[in-house]
């Protein structure tokens, strides 16, 4: 199995889709941050250097994550896009193990990205002046929190990827999902999914705090429950599919 | 000993029978053509015995166990499938690398198979600027990385140019002959006639013919003579109770016998000959007669 997810790590590290999605996550993760600094000393914003700022900006780290997601999608759908799952089948026939080993190396990779984007934000922070460079328990626990966000978002792309193996498909189906349905939930009277739904498991167990928010670990459990639910099913679709 | 034993296999996609109660067995050591018209279920049997699809009925095995039970199959079997695809963006060793990884494949074994199918030039190079010649040899490449025993090839001479062809017959004739099995479909026969121990026809799904090549086109061979006494010779013949044909005034056909059953006819009558060839017929033929349908057989 170790080999296995080697070779995914491998075969991860060697697409050009992973680098490209990454810089996509950096992208956007220091946009936001250049957002937060751009509104110090506006009206609601935090004080520079307060334990409030640092979290707002690392928090940019947040929107970063999510071509980690696709990064999951893509390790599985590729496999179908390129027509390589017959190669890869050839070499290791248990399709499960396949599946496995892609969902173990994207949710190693995930929180590898994860910690990257904190890293970024927070030499920018610090550069600008915005934020202490001080490092604190508090500070661990935030990386600690994205870096389990970010493997579970990895598990959850995987297992998007495995259900629904259209390349397209796939990378709608999360956008729609965490962009439109779930933030319009609340517009009619539906909040009280909110914290039972991926988007809202994910923002608990980052340290937001809403109306309802579960706590972290339940958070955490709901998520891999989430990405269980997505990869035993199409798992057990994918080892009775012919390959043609 | 056999290398690939199929039995009863049966393959219904919906509503269309891709394979219907096929059996065969391939030898070890042997060079085996496995043709077929277009749509005969080539590439689905390959496909069942690689463990890709799953039969409705019947079974694949390969060594006496169905594929996906052999441990590190790449280094039994090695497979080069059509409409096997490569990542674009990943380059010739990265593609191999990935493939050996799982089967504990060296480095520089990737290097070795890639000089082995003469792509060590374009190691570096991104897959998606590989012609279809490039990516059939990649494909082999790759087939050839745990050194296995047995090689199955779907159409591999597809986009290959006629050196290509030269190259890969000769390659593989020297695997077999060095106690290697191949097991190989095409459509193109010629290519395989050349180079075949054995031939498996099949068509609609069914098993048409399987034997030696000699054995399937036949003893029916024909020997043209090119003579200014025709006629006498016509007759020479049909008193030994051989038909020969007459082909305007000073050319015989005659079939079902050897040139020489004729030369020794000639020399006793003492005609005068200025040409003599035998044919056989080629395997293109013996397919043609065999799969065509009965109504349209000559």
């Amino acid at each position: 199995m170790t080999a296995a997810i080697r070779t995914d790590l491998l075969r991860l590290r060697t697409t050009r889709s992973t680098w490209v999605l990454l810089a996509v996550g950096l992208v956007l993760t220091l946009g936001w941050a250049a957002g937060v600094l751009g509104n110090i000393g506006g009206i609601g914003a935090a004080a520079r250097g307060s334990v409030q700022m640092r979290g707002d900006l690392l928090g940019a780290a947040g929107i970063g994550l999510f071509p980690v997601l696709l990064l999951g999608v893509v390790a599985v759908t590729g496999e179908f896009h390129h027509r390589t799952a017959t190669a890869t089948l050839l070499v290791t026939p248990a399709r499960w193990r396949v599946l496995a080993a892609k969902a173990a190396a994207c949710a190693l990779v995930g929180p590898l990205v994860a910690v990257v984007l904190l890293a970024a934000t927070w030499t920018v922070g610090v550069l600008a002046g915005a934020i202490d460079p001080t490092m604190d328990t508090a500070l661990l626990a935030i990386t600690g929190r994205s870096m389990l966000v970010a493997a579970c978002w990895a598990l959850l792309g995987v297992g998007i990827g495995a259900a629904v193996r259209n390349q397209t498909l796939a990378v709608l189906v999360p956008l729609v999902w965490l962009l439109l349905i779930e933030p319009l939930l609340p517009a009619y009277g539906l909040d009280r999914l909110v914290p039972w739904l991926p988007g809202g498991a994910t923002i608990a167990l980052s340290g937001g705090r809403f109306a309802g928010a579960l706590p972290a670990w339940a958070a955490l459990l709901l998520l891999v429950g989430y990405a269980l639910a997505l990869l035993i099913p199409a798992g057990r679709a994918i080892a009775r599919r012919d390959i043609t | 000993m056999t290398a690939i034993s199929v039995h009863g296999l049966v393959k219904r996609f919906g509503r269309v029978m891709a394979v219907d109660d096929l059996s065969f067995e391939v030898q070890k050591g042997t060079l085996t053509g496995f043709v077929g018209p277009n749509g005969a279920g080539k590439t689905t049997t390959l496909r069942i015995i690689l463990g890709l699809v799953r039969p409705t009925g019947g079974t694949a095995l390969i060594d006496g166990v169905p594929y996906a039970r052999l441990d590190r199959p790449a280094r039994h079997v090695g497979a080069v499938l059509e409409a096997s695809g490569f990542h674009p963006g990943r380059t010739a060793r990265d593609h191999l690398r990935v493939l050996a990884g799982p089967s504990g494949i060296s480095a520089g074994r990737v290097d070795q198979v890639l000089s082995e199918v003469g792509l060590s030039g374009s190691a570096g190079r991104r897959v998606g600027g590989f012609s279809l010649g490039m990516r059939q040899r990649l494909g082999l490449a790759g087939a050839l990385l745990g050194d296995p025993g047995l090689l199955i090839l779907d159409e591999p001479t597809n986009g290959l140019d006629p050196a290509g062809v030269h190259w890969l017959r000769t390659f593989l004739r020297e695997r077999v002959d060095r106690g290697g099995t191949v097991l190989v479909s095409s459509h193109l026969l010629a290519e395989l006639a050349l180079s075949a121990d054995s031939v498996i026809i099949i068509k609609d799904g069914r098993l048409v013919a399987h034997g030696p090549v000699g054995e399937l086109t036949g003893g029916a061979a024909t020997v043209r003579v090119r003579t200014p006494h025709a006629e006498q010779l016509r007759a020479v013949l049909a008193a030994r109770g051989v038909a020969a044909a007459l082909h305007g005034s000073d050319e015989v056909t005659v079939a079902g016998v050897d040139t020489e059953a004729v030369g020794q006819a000639v020399a006793e009558a003492g005609l005068v000959v200025y040409e003599m060839s035998g044919h056989r017929p080629a395997l293109e033929d013996a397919f043609l007669a065999l799969t065509t349908d009965e109504g349209s057989r000559p």
